[in-house]
């Protein structure tokens, strides 16, 4: 008996010791595997709690939900007379591009993807959404929602992608400080006490020192975020350790601790064909996480 | 049957660790259903079904997070070995010894993916984040444990299962 358990534990410390040791095309299939498993049952997971939550709101008044509608309809009709406006300046901005021989540039897609989980272990800031290469979602595109950007996409299985968030020490991100123009990189630093992400802006140019309650914006420089997206809103503005810089802190605009659904950016023309070989093929092109 | 419980209680404890909130008084920690079963198992099941449940709860984690396969698996398989060494001298349906074990092993194996994950960049926190987060997954596990194993046994206990019950030296 004490020799079975012996083997036992002897074997399962060898299939660990495998686990760890195979090549990363091995774990990336294996990690595939189980997501894509569990994703329909994270679906229903993720429609349960929508249902609770909605079924809370209601127990706790329709007035309040009378209130938010009227609200809803006012804001609607605000964005109707901005779109409106704003129509008439992106043809004349076209116009002037097109004679001043500008290069058209494509407008983003939005892919609207329903947050199915959270990261399990919690040492990264990253959740999950149910979107995949099937839908056109590939590594290294904008994550944002009405309120700002979110994070960039990492590993994609066919029908699930990897949000890395805005809050997570790997997300850097080539930002602009709007009011006066000074480029810095920003990084994650986790959440404050209240749950609110935090995220720190490094190399701000000393000359264009940004203000408090500047609005901070991408740059576009890194390739992965196209320019303009707000990220967030500068708390606190101090002189790095080299003393060269300024440094700020910048709170998300995005409550990234609550996000239900999140739309992800992209340029490409969907083509399934290209799609179906990109999954069938299963290149380590496509997994973008460690 | 007892395997398809096992799965179901997988796929319980996985959608409660990934879809529940983080809870930022604890400064985001998730709550740990995984380990939870993972330690239900070490506690109560024969040695080669608690090892089982140790792999699979880990590999599962380790799945849906971002974390390379294997470490959680590890992990969990560390603290079942433990927990069967020791489990003869304990009251192992009592909730005081599976608080007390789902917060030592939420925080052993916090600190272990920790220091694992830290090449992969996963460790650039600020060092009292770091600090509050441990304390967070700690009594996470000190809360969540008790309340898996009573769930887990009273499923099994609700189908008929029979409950394995240890001989004591």
């Amino acid at each position: 008996m004490r020799q079975t358990q012996a083997r036992l534990w002897i074997g399962a410390g060898l299939l660990v010791l495998l686990l760890l040791n195979l090549p990363s095309a091995g774990t990336r299939r294996m990690r595939w595997g189980l997501r894509e498993v569990l994703a329909p049952l994270q679906h229903g997971w993720a429609a349960l709690a929508l249902r609770a939550r909605e079924t809370a709101a209601v127990a706790r008044g329709l007035g309040g939900l009378a209130r938010e509608n009227r609200e809803q309809a006012e804001e609607l009709i605000r964005l109707r007379q901005q779109v409106a406006a704003l129509a008439t300046v992106a043809e004349e901005n076209r116009a002037l591009r097109s004679q001043l021989g500008f290069q058209r540039e494509q407008a983003p897609q939005l892919i609207a993807a329903e947050v199915i989980a959270r990261d399990a272990v919690g040492w990264w800031e990253a959740l999950r959404i149910g979107r995949g290469l099937l839908d056109n979602v590939r590594p290294d595109q904008a994550v944002v929602t009405a309120e700002g950007l979110v994070g960039r996409t990492q590993a994609v299985s066919p029908r699930t992608a990897e949000v890395l968030l805005l809050s997570d020490p790997r997300c850097r991100v080539g930002v602009q400080v709007a009011r006066t123009g000074g480029y810095g990189i920003l990084m994650g630093r986790g959440s404050s006490p209240t749950g609110r992400a935090v995220c720190r802006v490094d190399f701000i140019n000393r000359n264009l020192a940004p203000r408090l309650g500047d609005a901070v914006v991408t740059s576009g420089l890194g390739q992965v975020f196209p320019p303009g997206i707000l990220i967030g809103y500068i708390e606190r503005v101090y002189q790095d350790a080299s003393g060269l810089y300024l440094a700020a802190e910048v709170t998300p605009k995005a409550d990234l601790s609550r996000l239900r659904y999140v739309f992800v950016l992209t340029t490409d023309e969907f083509d399934p064909a290209v799609h179906l070989e990109r999954v069938g093929a299963r290149s380590a092109r496509i997994e973008g996480g460690p | 049957m007892r395997t398809l419980v096992t799965l179901f209680m997988l796929w319980l404890a996985a959608g409660l660790q990934t879809i529940w909130p983080p809870w930022a008084v604890l400064a985001g920690a998730r709550p740990p259903w995984l380990l939870g079963l993972s330690v239900y198992y070490a506690l109560s099941a024969r040695p080669p079904r608690a090892l089982v449940g140790a792999l699979l709860t880990g590999l599962v984690q380790d799945a849906l997070s971002a974390t390379p396969m294997g470490y959680s698996a590890a992990c969990h398989l560390l603290l079942a070995a433990f927990i069967l060494r020791v489990r003869a001298e304990v009251f192992v349906r009592h909730w005081a010894t599976q608080a007390l074990f789902g917060a030592l092993g939420a925080l052993t194996t916090a600190t272990a993916l920790l220091f694992l994950l830290a090449p992969a960049g996963a460790a650039h926190w600020p060092p009292g984040l770091v600090l509050w987060r441990l304390a967070g997954w700690t009594v996470a596990g000190l809360l969540v444990t008790p309340l898996a194993c009573a769930l887990a046994l009273r499923l099994e206990r609700l189908l008929g299962l029979g409950v394995y019950v240890e001989a004591r030296p």
